[in-house]
């Protein structure tokens, strides 16, 4: 057991502000694991170590056994860690469908002169990665918009277009950062689903940060607690829901809990 | 098909993009059709300054404007007259070899200076433009100093020297063309569709496993190498160069240039170079007067079109679709 993702005494400190403190703990395979805190608990800057955006100012990450702090977000990806982002982050002037592709393509790569100028290679890489593309753009129902420009997409569609573009690189583990913000009840239930859903058919695990507490009492496997950059603490979802400590930083005070 | 599918923004008017291709034709024939050897000039000074011009577009694609464009005009410039003038080499051979200098000096100062975004980068290549001329004056042995070098042979295609303008301006037009087509074959394959990726998103471009450094720093080489490929025609051209002849308002009329015909569709530096350049030539008693001129069509341009004059048509169809 060398472990899937682990994080091992991670801290960033942003000058004199220490946004994480020594974060612990392992995302396991196959699982869902559920981080969440108060807002500026650090959730977003400790997917930010574990992406590479930012380099820690302590500690390391391990995927599969392979150290990967440090690595530029690109070389991350590649190594099967994909992420989407808090915002509704597309690409705003491509098409739903070149958004997924600018994804996809990373499994498919060309040599150096196939990049610059095409031809026969680039076409062939191109045509291989649209499976991926239509498989992805079903599995999250943006089929029919296909053709649409990302831009002009609603927002809900946005969020989701961001999940696909991630799940387009093909990823071994999914880094989902507050991705059912802004939805209405009922869309925060279908995307429930949709996640449990994505997970068997693409064989992932998940980490997903998400102040939706239904959701993420659902589809949860393990729950990590953040609060003020440390780890409060971690458990099952019945073993944090009990845990007055939490419910002291974060559930008591939530509208969501319950 | 399939890219062509995927990127509708390049091939969506076609109708529109023929009667652009013929309207392009004509205008490229109109100095025969005068006979003026004045005429002649301004055409070859038009595809000078849409070549160099569509350097600094690929630039802009992923993003990015680059102020020190005329200083990579000025190293190819350079690279060629002194090869050709002081080690013989042929003008055929001193034109590719001029836009790899220009290129390889791209490639050096891009990789710790693309970190720099935004303004940051545009300050940034704005000093090396001033620091360009000032290193050049210094060298006079080499840049000729303040009179910079005269008498620079004309450009020589195997053994046939190109005396008159109709003849020059058949190989620059040749020219334009081959590096429009290169552009057009890039944009359009795998390294276009990461420049645009970059351009729209730098940060989920790198999230989706693009590596954005290496795709701008490939941008700024291929952009300055035309600029340098560039300097190597119109130095053998023109017949003289000193370094004030790449000093920064050469840098700020392509950007000019770029932003009124439209920084981001290839047709931008081509529009922008025929209303442009003629412009200020054809008033030559305000010769003088010509940054403002541009600066007036700038502004113009940035308060009423700021796609660029290429977004234009799109702009009148829109319009039209919404009003009926
Ligand atoms: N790039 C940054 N520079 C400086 N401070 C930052 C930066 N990113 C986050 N922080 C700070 O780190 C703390 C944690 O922020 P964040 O990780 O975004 O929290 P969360 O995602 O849990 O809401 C906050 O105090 C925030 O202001
Ligand atoms: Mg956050």
């Amino acid at each position: 057991m060398s472990g899937f993702l682990k994080l091992n005494g991670l801290g960033k400190r942003f000058g004199g502000l220490a946004a994480l403190t020594d974060v612990t703990f392992e995302a396991t395979e196959g699982k869902v694991t559920g981080l969440i805190g108060p807002n500026g608990a650090g959730k977003t800057t400790c997917f930010n170590l574990l992406t590479g955006t930012f380099a820690p100012t302590a500690g390391k990450v391990l995927f599969q056994g392979k150290d990967i702090t440090g690595l530029p977000p690109h070389k991350v990806v590649e190594a099967g860690l994909a992420r989407t982002f808090q915002s509704a982050t597309t690409f705003p002037k491509a098409s739903v469908r070149e958004n997924i592709m600018r994804g996809a393509l990373l499994r498919h790569p060309l040599g150096p002169v196939a990049s610059i100028l095409g031809g026969a290679t680039a076409k062939r890489a191109v045509s291989r990665a649209e499976e991926t593309v239509v498989e992805v753009m079903d599995a999250l129902e943006l089929t029919p918009y296909a053709d649409r420009e990302a831009g002009t997409l609603a927002y809900g569609h946005q969020k989701r277009l961001g999940v696909a573009i991630g799940l387009a690189t093909r990823p071994r583990i999914l880094l989902l950062d507050e991705p059912a913000a802004g939805l209405n009840p009922d869309e925060v239930d279908r995307f429930g689903q949709m996640l449990t859903m994505l997970k068997e058919r693409f064989d992932l695990s998940m980490l997903i940060v998400e102040h939706h507490m239904r959701l993420i009492m659902r589809i949860c496997d393990h729950i990590v607690v953040l609060d003020h950059g440390e780890m409060i603490a971690e458990g099952s979802p019945a073993e944090i829901q009990k845990d007055p400590r939490v419910i002291e930083a974060y559930l008591g005070g939530d509208a969501h809990a319950g | 098909m399939s890219t062509v599918s995927t990127m509708p923004a390049t091939g969506r008017v076609s109708v529109g993009g023929a009667v652009f291709a013929i309207a392009l034709v004509v205008l490229a024939l109109v100095p025969w059709f005068t006979g003026s050897t004045f005429h002649f000039h301004i055409a070859i000074m038009v595809c000078l300054a849409a070549m160099a011009s569509a350097g600094l577009a690929t630039i802009a694609w992923v993003g990015q404007l680059s102020l020190a464009h005329g200083a990579f005009v000025g190293i190819g410039a350079y690279a060629s007259v002194l090869l050709v003038t002081r080690l013989g080499v042929p003008f055929l051979i001193a034109l590719p070899a001029s836009a790899i200098v220009a290129g390889a000096v791209a490639y050096l100062i891009g990789k710790p200076l693309l970190r720099l975004c935004g303004v940051y980068f545009v300050l940034i290549t704005f000093a090396l433009n001033e620091l360009f001329r000032l290193v050049m004056l210094e060298f006079p042995s080499v840049s000729g100093g303040s009179s910079g070098i005269a008498g620079i042979p004309k450009i020589s295609l195997f053994g046939i020297v190109l005396e008159h303008q109709p003849e020059v301006y058949v190989f620059t037009l040749v020219m334009l063309a081959f590096v429009m087509a290169l552009l057009w074959t890039i944009r359009n394959g795998p390294l276009g569709r990461r420049f645009a990726a970059v351009e729209e998103n730098l940060v989920l471009a790198e999230a989706s496993g693009i590596p954005t450094a290496r795709t701008q720093n490939a941008a700024f080489v291929i952009g300055s190498a035309i600029a340098g490929f560039t300097g190597a025609i119109m130095a053998h051209y023109i017949g003289f160069i000193s370094p004030e002849s790449f000093a920064f308002q050469l840098s700020v009329s392509y950007v000019i240039i770029l932003v009124t015909g439209g920084r981001l569709s290839l047709a931008g530096p081509l529009i922008g170079a025929i209303f442009l350049v003629p412009l200020p030539e054809f008033l030559r008693s305000a010769q003088q007067y010509q940054h403002i001129i541009y600066g007036v069509v700038l502004i113009l341009v940035l308060r009423f079109l700021p796609g660029g004059l290429a977004a234009l048509p799109r702009k009148l169809l829109g319009s039209e679709r919404s009003g009926g």
